[in-house]
């Protein structure tokens, strides 16, 4: 005599249904990969808080962009008491960003986390040793198709995070001069150049480096400032008062350094008022987010839907791309900088 | 036909029962041939044999039986092949057997009737087609007529009995009236033959599902509700028991109607059923009750549903469950002391379905089940007599899922101690029982189980009983994973984070080793033991927190060398017994590799990534790997390690192609297809352009895969996405393939949806979905990462307007889920980047500005992210028009 309910008497473990739960999760997690790897590719903005990396180094399905951060100077206002502390990074005009090699390709993120290139390096991670993975803070130069190398947060299997700046630079040095990381090869797509730091323990070098000019050969690129490192700062993946800026015409009125002749400033600037200038300077900046933002909903407006809030991301997205068309060449030298120095940029937690 | 031949062929037929095999082989073989040389002629010759009242009674039965044997088979593939050849049958022939058979009901004077099974299976055939008009008419007949024998009656109403129960529906509506008549007739008390009223009683649970209309009208139901009321009294206990098998099927087809006998006839009816020392009587009883609370659930759900969607539900419950509940309960327990000493697994008995049906009463009457019970159990819980100790804790286990947590966790708390001791009690059967209610505790209340003040009392006496009886073991396998999970939903915090610790952290390495031991057990293939054991081996792996990390990494390597074992157990191996405990086992083990390969951390990979693909291609190398059920598992563990190693898999391709694409040709396992398809879009993700030089071989064997007619359906999406995945990875490699993918992507998007076919549709959005996939991949893979979009993205521009249709298509027809309009929304914003301005003309359309504007309010976040993406990138390449 059968029932339907015989199957239901001390019905323990199901272990078909264990089997089909566990085949499910596996396709789901494919299913994840795959729309993240979808997404690298395309130029969004992150909306959520980016999972803080762990240090067990398991990952989880859910990531999206990575969880770090160029690390941001603030000005140079005063001129420090402890300036022997200090390291000297002239920085070149371009696209400030992450570059992570790892599992065999090398991907770049721009400052607000998405990816904008891929490609083959020999940084370790990629080519050379799978093991690690290398994560660089650089300035992307599009014309010469060159990474300009600031910092680093890891480098291979080697994690410099929490290490001072002075070794980090010693350790990339040691690096660079290992493995030529500046020749194209069939491994390596892209250039890697490493930019110079100067100690201002040792004045005559620093005055060499400010007088030289142009900076970098045949003035391709365009130096756009100076960055100061203390030499005791670990990197953090957000703004920090122990990385500094200035412009190259600002150096002799806060610091009382004199730069090359050919340093202009422009005409706005009054050598006696550096922290005003400065000021006006973050304003101009808010302005003009502002008003690319309002440019936006105007474009929005036109079209009828009353939901659209178009975020405060779009606008960092487009800066880059506005700017350059519309501003002219002197503002760009100006105003470019800001892609490395912005007050306001989404913060990156755990680092 | 001669009389000789039909002489020849009696003998023969009587040559059936023939003690002799030699004899009984020989008659096989020349009944098989008449029926090869000729079988219209052959089952003519049949019927008259049947027909003719001068034959013995074995020859007649053995015709009957031959008959009936070319007329239907269990195959439902065989039988409709034996319909089909009746057709062929010229039509003298048809209607001469048909007269037979019809003209012998009622003669034989053996039990059952043969004659009625040959009617009932002609019938099937006949009826559907109008094209034996005469036969119900004429069975009616045979039972209602005065002056109708016994034997008249009796194998009529059993032809009808088989008619209804085989014929399809829509066939017998019409006739329901007589059908009715006649069943009702041979019934009634009135009725002198038992025989008569058995086959009536049969025939009407045979014939409920049509007589809907009858069941309508209340003068019909009701007399039809007296007549089975009635027959439920009979002394004769088999009528007694069909009887209450159709009180039972009526119930559950026409609960609605039953409120006038409830009270007065259903219920005592049944409720002295359940007391009953006639076990099959007793069964009955406690069915109806379940099938009550059975109802009773759907309903209250279907009654929750239309809460929430704001309208009155189509049907109430009349909770008569509850209302019988009190007294239900009594018989039920007591029922629950009259177990099998001896249990056999596959005897149902009224101790077993009492334990069902206070399940569902539980699970009906929620917590109005607790006073009713809570005394028994805290009577009988430490009897002296076992019966009583086992009734007590199966009531206890069985209960459990009706309760709300506020009720439960006290009572499971307070019963802690006892029910622990219980776990070393003197008989099997109790702790059989005990070890259950454990997993069912960890199942559904597991917090009271981690509950820090027995926790290690209870895990001591866990791992002493996996060392029990396999069934017992098995129960406390599936009580682990109970625990497992919470313990790591208790530990687990919001950021999906792996935690650094839990509740059983201090008992994890302990716990894997006995289970690892169970595994081992020599009887681990009783009770599914071994199964149930490594299964519990996952759990605890999949839910282990960072500072249980170096026994998972043992435990990797536990697993690994049993791999290899086995793999050298291979030439031992010398029946399919062996054979197929030794696929298990293998699958097992790769199941198990995938579970702790999800837990490796990136840095440790590299020290076992090549042992583990050691392993995994002799496996696949091995007999084993031709075990389809061993191959899906091991494509699924080397999904793991890509995963984990990410590009660094590339140096174990050339070793493993050959394995991968004889999966990918595997279309007729179909599961095992699916697993190497998706394995290919993981490998081509990770690998990237270094699967080049493989993409030829593979893109072919899935190109074909996709044109062979009969793969089965779901390896179709798959094989999309993958094309997606691979013409990501290799960009402008793929050009070779693009028109002929193209091509399959447009065909597969023009399968319509069908709003009756709920199956359908999900596997159509299924389908869609995967198109998406495909297609977003491929506009990437061509568009490359540049700011500029290369040229080779032109490829698609052909395809552009249908596309378009495609998505449009999608968004009219509404209720789409999140992910589908996250993946339409990306890739349309891919097809703007691509694209630009130009663009712009097919996208202003209503459809996709709601469609994308609906998406920008989900509540999931990608999707969100998405549309808002794809909003903006329209809108850009509209402002790119104007400014043009």
């Amino acid at each position: 005599m059968e029932s339907s309910f015989q199957e239901l008497y001390k019905k323990g473990l199901d272990i078909g249904e264990q089997q089909k739960q566990r085949q499910k999760e596996l396709l789901k997690q494919q299913k994840l990969r795959r729309q993240q790897e979808q997404d690298d590719y395309r130029p969004l903005q992150n909306q959520e808080k980016p999972v803080p990396r762990k240090k067990s180094g398991k990952r989880s399905g859910h990531q999206k962009g990575i969880p770090y951060r160029p690390q941001l100077s603030e000005w140079l206002r005063h001129k420090p008491d402890d300036l022997n502390e200090w390291l000297l990074v002239p920085c070149p005009v371009g696209k400030r960003c992450l570059v992570v090699a790892s599992k065999g390709i090398t991907k770049a993120y721009s400052k607000g986390g998405w990816m904008f290139v891929n490609f083959r390096s020999s940084l370790p991670g990629d080519w050379q040793l799978q093991k690690g993975e290398t994560i660089l803070d650089c300035v992307y130069v599009e014309d010469a198709d060159t990474f300009y190398v600031l910092d680093a947060i890891s480098f291979g299997l080697q994690e410099v995070q929490e290490c001072e700046a002075s070794f980090r630079f010693y350790w990339l040095r040691a690096r660079f001069e290992e493995h030529d990381y500046d020749k194209i090869s069939e491994n390596n797509e892209k250039k890697f150049k490493l930019l110079d730091h100067f100690d201002f323990e040792d004045p005559s070098a620093v005055e060499q480096a400010l007088h030289k000019y142009p900076f970098f050969p045949e003035n391709k690129p365009d130096l756009d400032g100076f960055l100061f490192y203390h030499k005791e700062a670990s990197y953090v993946c957000r703004e920090t008062p122990l990385v500094c800026w200035l412009f190259p015409f600002m150096m002799e009125d806060v610091l009382g350094l004199p730069v090359n002749k050919c340093y202009k400033a422009p005409e706005d600037y009054q050598p006696s008022h550096v922290l005003q200038y400065m000021d006006a300077f973050e304003q101009k900046l808010a302005e003009h987010r502002r008003t690319l933002k309002e440019q936006k909903k105007k474009v929005n407006e036109q079209k009828e839907d009353p939901h659209t809030m178009e975020a405060e991301e779009d606008v960092e997205s487009d800066e880059y791309d506005s700017l350059k068309r519309v501003l002219d060449q002197q503002r760009r030298l100006e105003l470019g900088e800001f892609d490395m120095d912005c007050a306001e940029p989404p913060s990156a937690d755990g680092c | 036909m001669t009389s000789d031949i039909a002489m020849q062929l009696i003998a023969i037929l009587e040559k059936t029962v023939s003690p002799d095999k030699n004899e009984l082989l020989s008659a096989k073989n020349f009944l098989e041939q008449a029926a090869a040389s000729n079988l219209p002629e052959f089952l003519k010759a049949l019927s008259e044999i049947l027909v003719n009242t001068a034959n013995s009674a074995v020859a007649r039965m053995a015709a009957g039986l031959q008959l009936k044997n070319h007329l239907t088979s269990k195959d439902e593939k065989v039988s409709q092949q034996y319909q089909d050849r009746w057709h062929q049958f010229p039509s003298e022939i048809r209607e001469l057997i048909k007269n037979n058979i019809l003209a012998a009901l009622g003669t034989e004077n053996t039990r059952p009737s043969c004659a009625a099974q040959c009617v009932a299976y002609v019938a099937v055939i006949e009826l559907p087609i109008n094209r034996w008009p005469m036969l119900i008419q004429t069975l009616v007949n045979k039972v209602v007529s005065e002056g109708s024998s016994e034997m008249h009656r009796e194998s009529a109403l059993e032809a009808i009995g088989y008619i209804c129960q085989d014929i399809r529906f829509g066939v017998m509506e019409n006739q329901s009236n007589d059908v009715l008549t006649a069943i009702i007739h041979g019934m009634r008390k009135v009725e002198p033959s038992n025989h008569v009223r058995l086959a009536a009683t049969t025939a009407l649970h045979n014939s409920l599902e049509f007589t809907k209309s009858n069941f309508e009208k209340d003068m019909e139901r009701n007399f039809i509700m007296e007549v089975v009321c009635e027959a439920t009294q009979c002394q004769d206990s088999q009528i007694c028991v069909a009887a209450l098998q159709c009180l039972v099927k009526i119930m559950t087809l026409y609960y609605q109607y039953m409120e006038p006998y409830m009270a007065q006839a259903l219920f005592p009816i049944t409720l002295a059923a359940m007391k009953s020392d006639n076990d099959a009587v007793a069964l009955q009883g406690i069915e109806f009750w379940s099938n009550v609370c059975d109802e009773e659930i759907d309903l209250a759900i279907e009654s929750q549903e239309a809460t929430d969607q704001g309208r009155a539900p189509q049907r109430v419950s009349k909770h008569y469950a509850r209302g019988a509940l009190q007294f239900l309960t009594p018989v039920l327990v007591e029922k629950l002391t009259k177990q099998d000493e001896c249990d056999d697994e596959d005897t149902w008995s009224p101790a077993k379905a009492a334990s069902v049906c206070l399940m569902v009463l539980a699970t009906c009457c929620e917590d109005e089940i607790v006073p009713h019970v809570l005394p028994f159990i805290k009577e009988n819980i430490e009897s002296p007599n076992w019966r009583f100790r086992d009734a007590a804790v199966m009531t206890f286990g069985s209960v459990l899922n009706g309760l709300e947590t506020n009720t439960l966790k006290p009572l499971v708390e307070q019963a802690m101690p006892t029910l622990i001791r219980l776990m070393y009690d003197s008989s099997v059967i109790v702790r059989d029982t005990i070890a259950w209610t454990f997993g069912r505790i960890c199942d559904i209340i597991p917090e009271a189980a981690i509950n820090e003040t027995y926790l290690q009392t209870l895990l001591e006496c866990f791992v002493k009983s996996l060392k029990s009886e396999p069934r017992v073991a098995a129960n406390v396998c599936w009580a682990f994973i109970g625990l497992s999970d919470a313990a790591w939903e208790a530990a687990v915090t919001n950021d999906g984070e792996t935690p650094e610790t839990y509740a059983l952290s201090p008992y994890f390495e302990y716990i894997i080793t006995q289970l690892l031991e169970t595994t081992d057990r020599s009887d681990g293939a009783q009770a599914n033991l071994r199964c149930a054991a490594y299964q519990a081996l996952m759990d605890m792996i999949k839910n282990s927190p960072l500072d249980c990390y170096l026994v998972v990494q043992r435990t990797t390597l536990v697993i690994l060398e049993r791999l290899n074992q086995v793999m050298q157990m291979e030439t031992q191996i010398n029946n399919h017994s062996d054979r197929h405990q030794f696929n298990d086992l293998q699958s097992l083990l790769c199941a198990t590799l995938q579970s702790v390969l999800r837990k490796v951390h990136e840095q440790d990979a590299p020290q076992i990534s090549d042992a583990i693909m050691t392993a995994l291609l002799t496996m696949f190398n091995s007999s084993a790997g031709k075990s389809g059920v061993v191959q899906e598992e091991a494509f699924l563990a080397v999904s793991t390690l890509v995963e984990l190693l990410g590009a660094q898999f590339a140096k174990y391709m050339p070793a493993f192609k050959d394995f991968l694409v004889m999966g990918l040709k595997n279309f007729q396992e179909y599961q095992v297809c699916c697993a190497a398809v998706g394995l290919t879009g993981d490998i081509f993700r990770a690998l990237k352009d270094l699967m080049v030089p493989y993409s030829n071989e593979i893109m072919t064997v899935l190109i074909n895969n996709l044109t062979e007619p009969t793969i089965h359906r779901t390896v179709k999406p798959q094989v999309l996405s993958a094309f997606g995945d691979i013409a990501l990875s290799i960009g402008n490699h793929f050009l070779p393939y693009l028109s002929m993918v193209l091509d399959m992507l447009r065909v597969a998007s023009n399968l319509q949806t069908d709003a009756n076919n709920f199956d359908m549709n999900e596997y159509i959005n299924e389908l869609r979905e995967s198109i998406l996939e495909a297609y977003t991949g491929i506009i990437q893979g061509l568009k490359g990462v540049d700011q500029t979009a290369h040229t080779d993205v032109m490829h698609m521009e052909p395809h552009l307007m249908h596309i378009i249709s495609f998505i449009k298509r999608i968004a009219q027809e509404g209720d789409v889920s999140d992910s589908m309009l996250a993946s339409a929304a990306g890739f349309i914003g891919d097809l703007c980047t691509s694209f630009g301005p130009r663009l712009y003309p097919l996208l202003d359309d209503a459809i996709i500005t709601q469609f994308l504007a609906e998406g920008k309010r989900s509540k999931a976040q990608r999707t969100k992210m998405l549309c808002t993406w794809a909003v903006k990138e329209i809108k850009k390449i509209n402002t790119q028009v104007i400014t043009q």
